[in-house]
């Protein structure tokens, strides 16, 4: 007992020492004396890292890459451009983003890209709606008819002489083509596209 | 705590099981996807390749298509249709071989199984997906095969490009 209680109050400088020992490890992260006390105060590059609460940092971490991942898999697709098909507008190695969202509430309107897939959404073509359900299409001389009237294309540079005869499009139906009209028809992917194969708008 | 590790253990237990079960007794689905992926390693290659690897797999295309396979192929320039027996098959990777000096790399992407109610029948959407090791582009068709079960083994009888635009 008389041991015990020596020990725990005898030398206030050896306690004081023990003590100061013990917590200058906390000093390693940014630990100052000042005035002969300890400022517990985090490092500058740990307050940068993971700031003064790292559980929330923690929990802000984990939102973010939640919400980035349901945006990469349901909403925005990056996609990169290959091929000649949508030149000048779109160019071979381009980066840009389709809005897999863009038609749940709306449909595709005249003059949007859009993504179209083929089994799936691991390669999509890219094309502009130049036709809407119901309408006849046809090329003329190079000129896009709809319903026989000739649709205004800025896009379009360079165009061939590309002929095609009129095709109604059917209620589900859009007529798609690339902004490459300076390349045969032969070698140009065009036509009519079901509703259900149009994956997205294209963004940028 | 006890009867919490002990929870975790059995849960464990129970998933490894399952698991256990799948990878030994794959599901018709799963087993079509495996042979396609071994199909589109077996008609990629790319040089050099020695003569004893190039008639090993073009000698292997045959156990992926039943004697006699229905084609109806439309691909830019090429056009195929009616019946076609392995030796054909067999003689067009070979002239496939001559006439991509670089290689290709096949792939199958995007494979949708449908299983006919019978489970014998089965059809495979997909996307191939053409490209010459090295090069950027690539070239890609929308694809049907028809499969049947021979023997517990399935085989292709029938092949079809789909127009992606019509």
């Amino acid at each position: 007992m008389a041991r015990s209680e020596r020990s725990s109050g005898e030398n206030p400088h050896a306690t004081l020492h023990s003590a100061l020992a013990r917590r200058r490890p906390a000093g390693k992260l940014g630990g100052n004396v000042v005035d002969g006390t300890i400022a517990q105060r985090p490092a500058l590059w740990r307050t940068i890292l993971i700031g003064r609460k790292p559980l929330h940092t923690l929990v802000r971490i984990i939102l973010l890459v939640a919400v980035c991942t349901v945006l990469r898999v349901y909403v925005l697709w990056p996609v990169r451009v290959h091929g000649p098909s949508m030149m000048p507008t779109y160019r071979e190695n381009q980066v840009s983003v389709v809005n897999h969202l863009a038609y749940h509430w709306n449909t595709p309107q005249r003059g949007d890209v859009v993504a179209i897939r083929f089994s799936g959404p691991s390669v999509l073509l890219m094309k502009r709606v130049v036709g809407l359900p119901g309408e006849t299409i046809a090329f003329d001389d190079g000129k896009l008819l709809i319903n026989g009237i000739e649709l205004e294309e800025p896009y379009v540079k360079h165009p061939c002489r590309w002929d095609m005869p009129p095709a109604k499009l059917d209620p589900d139906e859009y007529f798609v083509v690339g902004d490459n009209r300076a390349m045969r028809i032969e070698d140009h992917e065009f036509g009519r596209a079901p509703r259900d194969r149009i994956m997205g708008k294209v963004l940028l | 705590m006890k009867w919490l590790w002990r929870s975790l253990a059995i849960v464990f237990f129970l998933a490894a099981c399952i698991w256990l079960w799948l990878a030994l007794n794959p599901g018709p689905e799963k087993v079509i996807r495996t042979r396609l992926d071994q199909l589109a390693g077996q008609i990629s290659f790319s040089p050099p390749e020695s003569d004893l690897t190039r008639l090993g797999k073009i000698a292997g295309l045959p156990r992926f298509f039943a004697p006699e396979v229905e084609v109806k192929l439309a691909f830019r320039d090429v056009v195929q249709r009616g019946m076609i027996t392995h030796e054909f098959i067999q003689a067009a990777a070979a002239e496939l071989r001559q006439n991509a000096s670089s290689g290709l790399k096949f792939e199958f992407l995007d494979v949708n199984v449908t299983l006919a109610p019978s489970k014998q029948f089965a059809t495979a959407e997909l996307t191939m997906k053409a490209t010459t090791p090295g090069d950027n582009q690539f070239d890609v068709q929308e694809m049907k095969f028809a499969l049947g079960k021979t023997n517990d083994t399935w085989l292709i009888y029938r092949l079809e490009t789909v127009r992606t635009l019509k």
